[in-house]
C-alpha cells in the first residue's frame, strides 16, 4: 500500500460523499496521507536521518521539516500543522456547527478547505522531493 | 501522486493572479482590517519580538491580498499531537477562490521565509516554536 492511497481515499469521499460522517473523514484520510507521504519523501532526501520516535511522530515530521531551511519544507510544515488541525476538529469536535477558527463551518465547508489545503500541501511536497513515494513503507519510526 | 484531483472546480490554470486593488481604483473600497488578538491568552504569549513577526506577516499578506483581506486573527492555538505546546496562530481570511489561494499561500510564505534570514537564531528558534499562520479562502 501507498500513502497516497489514503490521499486518493480522501479525495474519493470527498467528491462522492453523503453523509456528515464521510465529509469530516475525507479531511482525515487527506490528512494521513499527506503525512505518510511527507514522511516517506523526507526520508528518501535524508536517508541517514534518525527514525521518528513513536508516540511524537506527528510533531516530529513537522520539527524536521521546520529544521530544512527552505522555503518549501517551511510551508510544507505550516500546511501539514494546517491540515492537522483541521483533522483533529473534524475527528473530536462531533457537535455542529463546527467551530474552526473563530467561525462556524458545516462540514462540508471543512472539508473543501482541507481539500484545497491538501492540494497546496501536495505541491509543496512536489517542490522538495518529485514524485510520489513507492509502495511499502518507507517511513522510519523507532 | 496525480495533483489534479480537485473535487472543487476546474484545475487551476494561471501562472500568476494577482489580486491586489486595482491601480486605477475601480472596485469595492475596503480599508484594511485590524490584526486583532484574541482571546486573552494570545496576549500573555505575545512578547515584543513576536508582536513585530505577526505584524510583518500580516503586512506581507495584507500586500499579497490587497482588498480580498478580510480579517486578520490571532488566538493561543494548543498543538493537537501534544497539548503542551502552546503557540501564537495567526489566521487570516481572505475573499479569495482556490486557484487564488495556491498562489496567495505560496507567495505569503515565501515573503516571510525570506525575512527569516534578518533574525538572529534564537529569534528563528522562537518564531518557529511559537508562531504559526494560516490563509483561509472564504470564496469555495
Amino acid at each position: 500500500m501507498k500513502p497516497s492511497d489514503f490521499y486518493q481515499l480522501g479525495v474519493r469521499l470527498a467528491n462522492s460523499g453523503r453523509t456528515e460522517a464521510e465529509h469530516r473523514a475525507a479531511i482525515g484520510r487527506l490528512y494521513y496521507g499527506l503525512h505518510h507521504e511527507a514522511c516517506c519523501r523526507y526520508f528518501r532526501e535524508n536517508p541517514g536521518a534518525q527514525p521518528l520516535g513513536r508516540g511524537s511522530r506527528h510533531a516530529q515530521l513537522i520539527d524536521r521539516y521546520s529544521a530544512l531551511r527552505a522555503s518549501p519544507t517551511q510551508r510544507i510544515r505550516r500546511l501539514l500543522r494546517q491540515l492537522s488541525r483541521m483533522r483533529n476538529i473534524s475527528d473530536y469536535e462531533l457537535a455542529g456547527p463546527i467551530r474552526y477558527q473563530k467561525r462556524d463551518h458545516n462540514a462540508v465547508q471543512l472539508m473543501r478547505t482541507a481539500v484545497v489545503v491538501a492540494e497546496g500541501l501536495l505541491a509543496a511536497l512536489e517542490d522538495f522531493s518529485p514524485g510520489e513515494s513507492e509502495d511499502g513503507y518507507h517511513c522510519p519510526v523507532r | 501522486m496525480a495533483q489534479n484531483t480537485s473535487v472543487l472546480a476546474k484545475p487551476c490554470r494561471s501562472k500568476r493572479n494577482p489580486f491586489a486593488v486595482p491601480a486605477n481604483g475601480v472596485g469595492k473600497k475596503r480599508h484594511a482590517p485590524l490584526l486583532l488578538y484574541f482571546p486573552m491568552d494570545a496576549k500573555v504569549l505575545r512578547t515584543p519580538f513576536r508582536a513585530k513577526v505577526l505584524q510583518l506577516i500580516y503586512e506581507i499578506a495584507r500586500q499579497e491580498l490587497g482588498n480580498r483581506l478580510a480579517s486578520a486573527v490571532v488566538q493561543a492555538s494548543t498543538d493537537p499531537d501534544d497539548p503542551s505546546q502552546v503557540r501564537l496562530l495567526l489566521s487570516i481570511w481572505a475573499d479569495i477562490d482556490k486557484c487564488e489561494w495556491h498562489e496567495a499561500d505560496k507567495a505569503i510564505s515565501k515573503a516571510v521565509f525570506e525575512q527569516e534570514a534578518t533574525w538572529t537564531e534564537d529569534e528563528r528558534t522562537d518564531y518557529l516554536k511559537m508562531i504559526d499562520f494560516e490563509i483561509l479562502p472564504l470564496k469555495i
